[in-house]
């Protein structure tokens, strides 16, 4: 066995050993370990959401002892056996974005893909796009096909959405050249068109830059010319737009919206995202070239919500976007600023705003973080309009910290609450019943009033089965219609119908008090279920806050501030 | 004698025997009609119920199977086996003597709660939220049917004594109950007017037809003075009952104290609240221990008010147990606890 197969060997060894593990790292993210070397000192993991961390695009961190792990040779090595695992494990993934570290020191980002065969490159850009793509198929719910180009390496290019896009690809009679064309006509006599084409090579088949293109109808009649610019195959009129597509989609007959990747910021995690629209002329049922600056609309994508808690962070995003705007519409007097979790689907940012007096679509977005629009004078700078600008993520932070603060107050009003009641209160409290009740006495109630009483009952189960159980304490209950929920003997909190025991049950259950129909249990660990002593793990346990502490608030008032 | 003498004695003898036999007719339709007439005249005949009545020898009236239609629990199926009248008797009009025995008393406590008609939400708060100390005063009923007792089958046997002259009233009365024990208890009671003595009466009549009883008792006992007191409790299954309902209700565990019974904290509860009105904190502590002992062990306990000793009812304030206490620690009572077993 020469030396690669004993390496090979032993990765894969450790790898298997160590396939079980889920650590929590100082990332934050849960992590899968998907390989190990102890001897190259590499370890390789994958974020994990939800606890699931196999999925199309995966968050790849490497973290080797040595920088040395990252260069060309090293890097495309340990790529390759990764490969392997993620071939086996997890087949579904197609594409990967590595980020590596030695010493904890972020020092290599780049990204692989399976068609490539796990060959790392630098760079995380085609896999953000992939990303991006991705989100907007996922959380919009749409069906979207990739186009590919059809000639030369696989590309990157708009994911279409059939269902919404009212767009159809026109090619020339020889197949050479081909456009993307917007209009609301039947498809069937679309696939009879085609396109003439002057002033391009057609080298990439969708027109890309100048050209003059002739649309013929079904008839061979000219139905428009589009004569100026081209971005992947979509007229552009007088603007050289020279970007990378994301998304092709639309918002009803009369808006066509096309989304593209401004740029992406690795640190802040954000991707900034614009859109281009074509609107349909009602008079002459022509789409408009596709066109964005009017006013220019910018969305900076990230799930990082907390950036725009901090006012000197959104100013900063501002500005980045306010040079967006001098790069790709230099002329434009407005911006539409959005920070959303989602890069597409937003009232007023791609889709048309709501109707404000339509109350019942005015219900605050989730998905957006933060709105504002600026404007500003020929040769003047930006400036906020104030009465436009929606901070959601401080108000959502404020009403979060609000309720916080709330849930603080209700939890110490429990706890002194609980500080005053008896040992029968805190067990109420801890089945979240309004009191516990005594056996004697309510088997005395339902004797009076001749009819079963709705008891909470402290119990000690001696025996039990699948469909009854019976107690010693504080007497002898039969309980019946357990149906599995006392599967074992002990101190429970039983709660159901209460009713005194027939002169027939009392004979065949061994003088039994009462019969307890039973609707729900909770099982002691300690003897007479002293845990309702822990007053604190009692309150923790009622409000889901395991680490909620009496006496201090976890706010400062001025912090709760709006 | 001839045998024709001894014929005519033998239907001589005949003659007597039908004629007593008529008299004793004649007498017992006498009996009933007096029976009748003293209910009548009380006011109480529809309120009373029974199959036979005797004037007896020994007793001045006998009633058996006898059955009452309490005002405030007119439907309550109840039993007197056997009520016995031994001595009656009136001074200036006025009922001076009554002795009597009711024996074989019986009437389920179960059936009187369902017959009180509460709500069933009420019934079912009061028993949830039953205070084991005040609930005795507030909720006696429901503090019995708690401590198990939930029949009476007892022999009750009662004294009255008035003298209008002296203005002193004395009442005496024994109740055996398997569960409820054995009570004994006797009362004397000094500034008893004719007028508050009618109250007595009144409040006794009220107790079977309509009339304000509480209202009468307290006429009753208007400027009255407590001479003597004594109360002799022997417990069957009360105390231990009540004991046992406490110890579920404070969640009492196998092998540990029972909570019914007071503890150093709570012996020093009740010598707090005897002495807020008494100073005799170590008569008081001795009072305390010995209901403890009472309590712990439960038999026999007796209350005996010190010979010479009067307490005007006028300067008593508070609430009924206030009152009650004292009542008796002015009287100077004696608390002793028998042990009936060895």
């Amino acid at each position: 066995m020469n030396s690669f197969f004993k390496t090979f060997f032993l990765f894969f060894w450790l790898t298997a050993a160590a396939g079980a593990q889920s650590p929590e790292i100082q990332t934050g993210h849960e992590m899968k370990r998907v390989a190990f070397s102890a001897k190259s000192g590499v370890e390789v993991f994958a974020e994990a959401s939800n606890g699931e961390w196999c999925q199309d695009i995966l968050g790849l961190k490497i973290f080797a002892s040595d920088e040395s792990t990252f260069g060309e040779k090293s890097l495309g090595n340990l790529m390759s056996k990764v490969g392997l695992v993620l071939n086996g494990e997890c087949p579904a993934a197609t594409h990967a974005i590595i980020d590596g570290y030695s010493l904890n020191t972020l020092v290599f980002q780049g990204s692989a893909s399976a068609a490539d065969k796990w060959k790392p490159e630098k760079g995380t850009l085609k896999v953000k796009i992939r990303q991006l793509q991705s989100a907007a198929t996922q959380k919009d719910g749409l069906s979207l096909t990739e186009s590919k180009n059809t000639a030369g390496k696989q590309k990157i290019v708009a994911r279409i959405d059939p269902q919404t896009a009212l767009e159809y690809r026109i090619y020339s009679k020889d197949n050479a050249c081909s456009i993307f064309y917007t209009t609301d006509k039947p498809a069937e006599k679309l696939q009879k068109w085609f396109i003439g084409v002057g002033g391009n090579s057609c080298a990439e088949n969708l027109i890309y830059g100048r050209a003059e293109v002739s649309v013929f109808n079904e008839k061979g009649h000219l139905e428009t010319t589009l004569d100026g610019y081209f971005t992947e195959g979509r007229f552009t009129g007088k603007k050289n737009l020279n970007v990378v597509l994301l998304n092709r989609y639309g918002a009803g007959r009369n808006q066509q919206i096309l989304s593209y990747l401004i740029d992406s910021d690795p640190d802040l995690k954000i991707n900034y995202v614009s859109y281009l629209k074509s609107r349909r002329n009602s008079k002459t049922g022509f789409y408009s070239p596709w066109a964005g600056c009017s006013p220019f609309t910018i969305a900076a994508v990230t799930e990082n919500e907390e950036l725009f808690l901090e006012t000197s962070v959104t100013n900063n995003i501002l500005r980045t976007a306010q040079s967006f705007a001098d790069i790709f519409c230099p002329n434009t007097m407005q911006i539409n600023f959005f920070a959303t979790t989602v890069p597409q689907g937003i009232p007023g940012m791609d889709f048309p705003a709501y109707d404000k007096n339509d109350a019942s679509q005015s219900q605050e977005d989730s998905r957006l973080i933060y709105a504002a629009a600026l404007q500003r004078e020929p040769g003047k700078k930006w400036k906020i309009v104030s009465d436009k600008t929606q901070n959601l993520a401080k108000l959502r932070e404020n009403t979060r910290r609000s309720e916080e603060l709330r849930e603080h107050q209700l939890m110490m009003l429990d706890y002194n609450e609980l500080t005053k009641s008896d040992y029968l209160g805190r067990l109420a409290y801890m089945i979240g019943a309004d009191r516990m009740d005594n056996l004697p006495a309510m088997l005395i109630a339902t004797t009076v009033i001749e009819k079963p009483v709705r008891v909470n009952l402290l119990v000690n189960i001696v025996s039990s089965s699948m469909d009854y159980a019976r107690t010693d304490w504080p007497e002898a209950l039969l309980i019946t219609q357990t149906s599995g929920l006392l599967s074992r003997s002990g101190w429970h909190i039983v709660s159901g119908n209460l009713r005194r025991a027939t002169e027939k049950e009392k004979k065949k259950n061994k003088a039994v008090a009462g019969t307890l129909e039973l609707s729900a249990a909770v099982a002691c660990e300690l003897e007479a279920c002293g845990e309702a002593s822990d007053l604190i793990s009692l309150i923790r346990r009622r409000h889901e806050k395991p680490n909620w502490m009496p006496y201090h608030a976890p706010f400062r008032q001025t912090e709760n501030e709006p | 004698m001839t045998k024709s003498m001894w014929i005519a004695l033998f239907i001589l003898m005949l003659l007597f025997a039908a004629c007593g036999v008529f008299i004793v007719f004649l007498q017992k339709d006498e009996d009933q009609k007096s029976i009748r007439y003293f209910l009548a005249a009380h006011k109480i005949s529809n309120a009373l119920s029974y199959q036979e009545a005797a004037l007896s020898v020994s007793d001045a009236a006998v009633l058996k199977n006898v059955s009452l239609k309490l005002h405030v629990l007119p439907e309550l199926n109840n039993k007197i086996g056997r009520f016995s009248i031994h001595r009656y008797k009136e001074t200036s009009h006025i009922p001076s003597f009554v002795s009597f025995t009711a024996k074989g008393v019986s009437f389920s406590l179960i059936e009187a709660a369902q017959k009180l008609k509460e709500p069933e939400e009420n019934i079912i708060d009061i028993l949830a939220d039953f205070d084991p100390a005040t609930g005795i005063l507030s909720h006696p009923l429901y503090a019995l049917l708690l401590a198990g007792c939930d029949r009476i089958s007892a022999d009750v046997s009662g004294e009255y004594a008035y003298l209008p002259d002296k203005k002193r009233m004395t009442l005496k009365t024994k109740i055996s109950d398997q569960c409820l024990g054995i009570w004994d208890a006797e009362i004397s009671l000094g500034n008893i007017s004719n007028a508050q003595q009618g109250q007595f009466v009144l409040a006794l009549q009220h107790f079977l037809r309509k009339g304000d009883t509480f209202k009468n008792l307290q006429n009753f006992l208007k400027n009255a003075t407590v001479t003597n007191f004594s109360l002799t409790y022997t417990d069957t299954e009360l105390v231990k009952g009540y004991k046992r309902y406490i110890d579920t209700l404070y969640l009492r565990l196998p092998g540990t104290a029972s909570p019914a019974v007071p503890d150093t904290n709570g012996i020093q509860k009740i010598v707090s609240y005897l002495s807020l009105s008494n100073a005799h904190r170590q008569r008081n502590t001795d009072v305390a221990q010995t209901l403890t002992r009472f309590i712990k062990e439960p038999q026999t306990i007796r209350f005996q008010s010190k010979k010479g000793k009067q307490v005007s009812l006028n300067v008593l304030g508070g609430t009924f147990l206030r009152q009650l206490t004292d009542l008796l620690l002015r009287l100077d009572t004696s608390v002793a606890v028998e042990n009936t077993t060895p």
